[in-house]
């Protein structure tokens, strides 16, 4: 099987986006849109998973809970598992530059633990394309 | 895309038992327990899935039908056509209710 890259986004329409980025890339694509979803995927793809792009806000869990808001920054935890799995992962988000700040604080500081070297991280605007070249640029220049 | 179809269940017998009825309806089978689903459909890049054990009313959120079911739709493209069976009463127009009439199920994959 070709290489699997793990999608993590709740958007349906950028879902698909995501999907097609990831195929025109040559890679097989695995969607999830939630922290509970890519928790399984890690398990479940276990030694399959060759990079994984992530966004940064979307629900924790499956199911519909009134405290499972897409408003936690769960993308966050998505970097750390895969840096902690030694998987390449980019972050692909719209969020405003200028309120992203503390999370770029917390994913150059991820970063210094990944065996990748910095995650690469969009914002403002959502460009898969983009996310994903960076990863597969961070495939191929891992330490 | 083939005309193989992926069935997932988690007992053998449900597996074995729908991949002989849908061969006969001159489709490709492959089969995957639950913890097997996604690896399996991700290789096979089927053209449609059939997955068993699907319920919602399941103490602790959900059922290995309903995981599976999720990883495997939002990972599908739009093509694929993914049906989910089980015993509760759903109206998902991709939902079949067990028992069911066999053309039920295959009207749906085709």
């Amino acid at each position: 099987m070709k290489n699997i890259i793990l999608i993590v986004e709740d958007l349906p329409e950028e879902q698909e986006k995501a999907k097609l980025a990831v195929r025109n890339a040559g890679f097989v694509c695995a969607v999830t849109p939630t922290l509970a979803g890519a928790e399984r995927m890690f398990k479940t793809l276990e030694g399959k998973i060759s990079g994984v792009v992530t966004d940064l806000h979307f629900p924790e869990s499956d199911y519909d809970h009134p405290k499972n808001t897409a408003t936690a920054p769960c993308g966050l935890a998505v970097v750390a598992e895969a840096i902690e799995r030694t998987i390449p992962v980019a972050v692909c988000s719209d969020i405003d530059h200028h309120f992203a700040e503390y999370l770029r604080k917390v994913i150059t500081a991820l970063g210094r633990r990944s065996a990748y070297g910095p995650v690469p991280f969009g914002m403002d605007s959502k460009n898969w394309e983009t996310a994903v070249a960076a990863l597969v640029k961070s495939m191929k220049g891992g330490k | 895309m083939s005309k193989k179809v992926l069935i997932v269940a988690e007992a053998e017998v449900l597996r074995s038992a729908t991949a002989r009825v849908v061969s006969l309806f001159d489709r490709e089978t492959v089969t995957a327990s639950h913890n097997d689903a996604l690896v399996k459909f991700l290789e096979e890049e089927p053209h449609a899935v059939i997955i068993w054990d699907y319920a919602e009313k399941y103490s602790g959120g959900g059922s290995e039908g309903r995981a599976t079911y999720n990883d495997i739709k939002s990972s599908a493209s739009p093509e694929q056509k993914i049906v989910r069976c089980g015993f509760e009463t759903h109206d998902y127009a991709d939902y079949v209710r067990a028992p069911f009439r066999l053309e039920e199920i295959i009207k749906k994959i085709s």
